[in-house]
C-alpha cells in the first residue's frame, strides 16, 4: 500500500512524518496551548480553523527529540 | 426539617450554593460560582501523550479550553458521548483565566446548602478517590459530594509523572 510521508527539517536534521492525508496550506493565528491548558510534548500551540475546530501545531524539534528517546 | 428548608430561613452568609450533577449513581456538587456555563457535547481535538481522562481541547468562542471526562477521572467507567452528553464549564480561581470543561452524566439542580450542615469526608465508601471531594452534604436524604474545583482543574498528574522520569534519568 502507499504511504504519505511529510519530510520536515529541524535544526539541520531531516525526518519524515507518516500522515493519513494532506489537507492544504494556510495561514493561521497561533493560540498558546500552555496558557489555556499546559505544555504538551510534541505540540507547540493550537489554532482555531475556519470551521471552528481546533488544530494542533506540531513542534518538530520536540518531536525529533521524542523520537530519539 | 430538611437542609433546603433550613437554608431558606438562614441569612445568605450561612448558605452556599452548589451546582449538582450525577456521575453514575452518585451525585456531586461544585460551587455554583465556579460553574460558568453548561453545554452539550461537541467534537474535540484530541491531544497526544496525555491521560485518558483528558479528552482534548475544544474551541469555546475562540478560546481553547481543555475538556476532561469526570467519569474517567474518578475511574467510574467509560462515557458514551452523544449529543445529550452534558459538559460543565468550570472556572479556576477568579484571578486566573484558566477554564476547564468537565463531562458529566446529567446536571440536576442548583442546591442551597446550610454551611453548618456540610460534613467532612470519611475515608471510605465513595467510589471516587477522596482527594477531589472537599466535603459531603445530605440534601433531601441524598448524599451530595462537594468537589474541590481547583484539584479537578490541576491537570498535573502527567507533570508529576514526568518529574519522576526526570529523577530516574538523572
Amino acid at each position: 500500500s502507499e504511504w504519505l510521508i511529510v519530510v520536515v527539517e529541524a535544526q539541520g536534521v531531516f525526518c519524515g512524518l507518516f500522515v493519513d492525508e494532506l489537507l492544504g496550506q494556510q495561514q493561521v493565528v497561533i493560540k498558546s496551548l500552555e496558557a489555556n491548558y499546559r505544555r504538551v510534548d510534541g505540540v507547540s500551540a493550537a489554532t482555531i480553523l475556519g470551521d471552528g475546530s481546533v488544530a494542533l501545531i506540531l513542534d518538530i524539534p520536540s518531536l525529533v527529540r521524542l523520537a530519539n528517546q | 426539617m430538611n437542609p433546603m428548608e433550613q437554608a431558606k430561613i438562614k441569612p445568605y452568609s450561612e448558605i452556599a450554593q452548589y451546582l449538582s450533577f450525577t456521575l453514575g449513581q452518585e451525585e456531586y456538587g461544585v460551587d455554583v460560582l465556579r460553574a460558568q456555563e453548561i453545554r452539550s457535547w461537541e467534537p474535540v481535538s484530541r491531544i497526544p501523550n496525555v491521560p485518558a481522562y483528558e479528552i482534548g481541547v475544544v474551541n469555546l468562542r475562540g478560546a481553547i479550553v481543555p475538556i476532561i471526562d469526570l467519569r474517567e477521572r474518578f475511574q467510574l467507567g467509560a462515557t458514551l458521548y452523544t449529543s445529550f452528553t452534558v459538559v460543565v464549564v468550570l472556572q479556576a480561581r477568579k484571578a486566573e483565566k484558566m477554564r476547564v470543561m468537565g463531562v458529566v452524566d446529567t446536571v440536576s439542580d442548583v442546591i442551597d446548602v446550610d454551611k453548618a450542615l456540610i460534613q467532612s469526608v470519611p475515608n471510605f465508601g465513595a467510589k471516587v478517590s477522596t482527594e477531589f471531594i472537599n466535603s459531603l452534604v445530605s440534601v433531601n436524604q441524598r448524599m451530595v459530594m462537594l468537589l474541590d474545583v481547583d484539584k479537578l482543574l490541576k491537570l498535573d498528574d502527567v507533570d508529576s509523572l514526568k518529574g519522576i522520569d526526570y529523577d530516574n534519568e538523572a
